[in-house]
């Protein structure tokens, strides 16, 4: 009876949810991500309900098996395909769905979903070195699989435990899709692969909604003014600005005739936030040699770093709504005429390690957002000039 | 000084466990008032109800176990940070004629609870046998030497002008002139501190999203719902403690001295949730040289005008 009450009142609470964001999915896991009676987990051992928006990559399959699992019970998942919306229709209820799932699994416990994956290590037991786990000593080697920490020269010319780890595709703090493969010493990346590039956003609606010819001049520089928020949102939730980054979204939701006064009022809170330079600036910079390499353009003085990243975002959604609003919108209705910044993914996987190696974690993860990856160019296709 | 009698063990233990859990609360609602006024999202029930939900939630959930997690150590961290919660609010006067323990070392053993939280964190990202979790453990050791060294400078600062280590000493002290006016630094400083230990705000490196949540990377169920009840409490106690030290205790006009402590304490509370939400996360290292170039000195410069204005 008690257990009853307790997952009565429990229904009511915000849907916990872990969002895994395929190919196309980007559009619906924002809507998701910022919906007031959802609660999105930073990891899947608090959500409730698996939420796969977008096409994942055939080799992502087993990662997303791997998160489910991680995810106590009661738990149950949600597959969402999205489709491409006509300009101007709202999104579809992904948020109903999930709240419905969450509480069908919660008035019913014994529907929660078994796991998908054997309960075993990833490999064998080596029955290698002096404990038989690989290494030497009590530290290193590979055993069930797992890389253990091993002692090994650091930057200041001491020795410090070595970590590797593989994280990604679906790490909330990493771009989706990413992969990466680092050695860590304390908090430091030593080294970095890239093993998975992250996905590319070209097919993802809010893009594509930019490519409809019928639209008039002014509702297109609208449509880049809300890209410009949408990118904003995710880099102040990573920083620590949750409440910031949902009102950076819900501002890209305004109606035309208030756009630019929410924006305005959003430039405002952002002034208030006393913190935001110290964490912000000269952090994440991108050496000049790799932004070369990543074809970024770099303004005389001007560093390329998660405060330019920002603030440029923030002030080029103004400029398109005011435009939009003082009918002196662009002509151009190419989405990289005013993001010429696009990157090449295949740059993008060989420069990747120069930039992280040497940063502290989270810096590192900073730097990752300060890149715009949200306009990733698939693999071989090259960035227009 | 104005004798104080300490109230029965019992009343005491109910209390404390009252104000914890009051506090607490009041903490996850302010969170959510604040994140829906930020948002820009109109204030409704569910900020109210919402953190109770939420404990509902967490209470039905499984309490996953990592692949072989450190047990004890995973089972005690929360254990340890609530007992210190508790602790800390056992040494202050809850109104005049009313402490737990009305200790003569009392801020001796607050300094001591701060330099332990420490260990409650580490504890707690070591435990789970997770990269992440790991990481975020040593990066709590290196940020929390820092807070422990500048509170200690202004918990001396504050026992200064009561030439006592004793609490309700020094709250008997500040009946003309409290301590945020002698010294204006120090509130200031102990609020960081405050931060700092319940990992908000610009501090919140620890339990951060770059760390998929840290130190609670593998928490779950109802080992989760202690650890976020934990720093609630510690906010609590922190808010406590800095109206007794800093912001005169119990004393003031017309009313009751404990609805004084009541109305500061929330003061205070409201306070470091606005402040917690105000400012961003800062990179560890960032963080480390601000606090050892910046909040260090200061405390520093706040001890000695203290001893200056005490002689």
């Amino acid at each position: 009876m008690a257990m009853r009450r307790l997952l009565a009142l429990a229904r009511r609470a915000p849907t916990p949810v872990f969002i895994v964001t395929g190919v196309g999915g980007f559009e619906d896991a924002a809507e998701l991500r910022w919906n007031e009676r959802i609660h999105a987990c930073d990891t899947p051992r608090r959500a409730s309900v698996l939420v796969v928006a977008g096409q994942i990559r055939p080799e992502d399959r087993q990662a997303v098996a791997r998160v489910h699992d991680q995810m106590p019970h009661p738990r149950t998942t949600v597959w969402h395909q999205p489709q491409v919306r006509p300009a101007g229709e709202e999104p579809n209820q992904l948020h109903s769905l999930v709240s419905d799932a969450y509480g069908a699994v919660l008035a019913d416990p014994s529907t929660s979903k078994p796991d998908v994956l054997p309960d075993q290590p990833p490999a064998p037991w080596r029955g290698r070195g002096d404990h038989g786990q690989g290494g030497e000593g009590m530290m290193g080697g590979v055993p069930y699989g797992r890389p253990m920490a091993m002692t090994a020269d650091d930057r200041d010319g001491l020795a410090l435990d070595a970590l590797r780890f593989t994280v990604g595709p679906f790490a909330p703090m990493l771009p989706s899709g990413l992969v990466l493969a680092v050695s860590v010493q304390g908090d430091v990346i030593q080294q970095a692969r890239v093993e998975r590039p992250p996905f590319s956003r070209r097919h993802d609606s809010s893009l594509a909604v930019l490519h409809d010819d019928e639209r008039n001049p002014a509702d297109h520089a609208r449509d880049l003014s809300r890209l410009c928020l949408r990118f904003l949102a995710p880099i102040l939730d990573l920083i620590g600005f949750g409440p910031q980054a949902e009102r950076a979204f819900l501002t890209s939701k305004a109606p035309d005739d208030a756009l630019l006064l929410r924006i305005e009022q959003l430039a405002k809170v952002l002034r208030l936030s006393p913190g935001l330079p110290l964490a912000t600036r000269r952090v994440g910079v991108i050496p000049s040699g790799c932004l070369d390499a990543l074809g970024l353009s770099q303004e005389s003085d001007e560093l390329f770093d998660l405060e330019h990243r920002l603030m440029s975002l923030l002030a080029k959604a103004r400029m398109l709504a005011d435009d939009a609003a003082s009918s002196t919108a662009p002509v151009s209705r190419d989405v990289r005429d005013v993001f010429p910044e696009a990157l090449d993914s295949l740059a993008l996987e060989s420069v990747l390690p120069e930039i992280l190696v040497g940063k502290e974690w989270r810096e590192a993860v900073m730097t990752l957002a300060a890149l715009p990856l949200d306009l990733l160019q698939p693999q071989g296709s090259r960035v227009r000039p | 000084m104005t004798p104080i009698a300490h109230a029965s063990p019992l009343s005491a233990v109910i209390v404390v466990f009252c104000v914890l859990a009051v506090g607490g609360y009041l903490v996850a609602v302010l969170d959510r008032a604040a994140s829906c006024l930020i948002a820009g999202r109109e204030l409704s029930s569910d900020v109210l109800l919402d953190p109770m939900r939420s404990a509902a939630w967490r209470l039905s959930q499984q309490t996953v176990r990592t692949e072989r997690p450190d047990a004890p150590i995973v089972a005690i961290a929360p254990a340890i940070y609530l007992t210190l919660a508790a602790a800390g609010l056992v040494i202050v006067p809850m109104s005049e004629g009313f402490v737990g323990a009305d200790l003569p070392t009392g801020v001796v053993v607050w300094g001591t609870i701060e330099a332990l939280i420490i260990v409650a964190v580490f504890f707690h990202g070591w435990g789970p046998n997770s990269p992440f979790a790991m990481v975020a453990g040593f990066r709590f050791i290196a940020v929390g030497l820092s807070y422990g060294l500048i509170s200690m400078f202004i918990l001396i600062g504050a026992s200064l002008p009561a030439e006592s280590l004793s609490i309700s000493a020094i709250v008997d002290s500040q009946a003309s002139l409290w301590n945020v006016i002698r010294q204006p630094l120090g509130l200031p400083l102990f609020l960081l501190v405050a931060l700092g230990a319940t990992m908000r705000g610009p501090f919140d490196v620890i339990d951060s999203r770059d760390l998929a949540g840290g130190s609670s990377v593998e928490s779950s169920g109802v080992d989760h719902l202690l650890w976020s009840a934990g720093r609630h409490a510690a906010l609590t106690s922190f808010a406590v403690i800095g109206s007794a030290l800093f912001l005169g205790g119990w004393h003031g006009p017309l009313l009751p001295g404990s609805v004084w402590m009541l109305l500061k304490s929330v003061f205070l509370l409201v306070v470091l949730v606005a402040a917690s939400h105000a400012a961003a996360g800062v990179p560890p290292r960032r963080l480390i040289t601000l606090l050892w170039l910046g909040a260090l000195p200061a405390s520093f410069l706040a001890l000695a005008e203290a001893g200056l204005v005490a002689l």
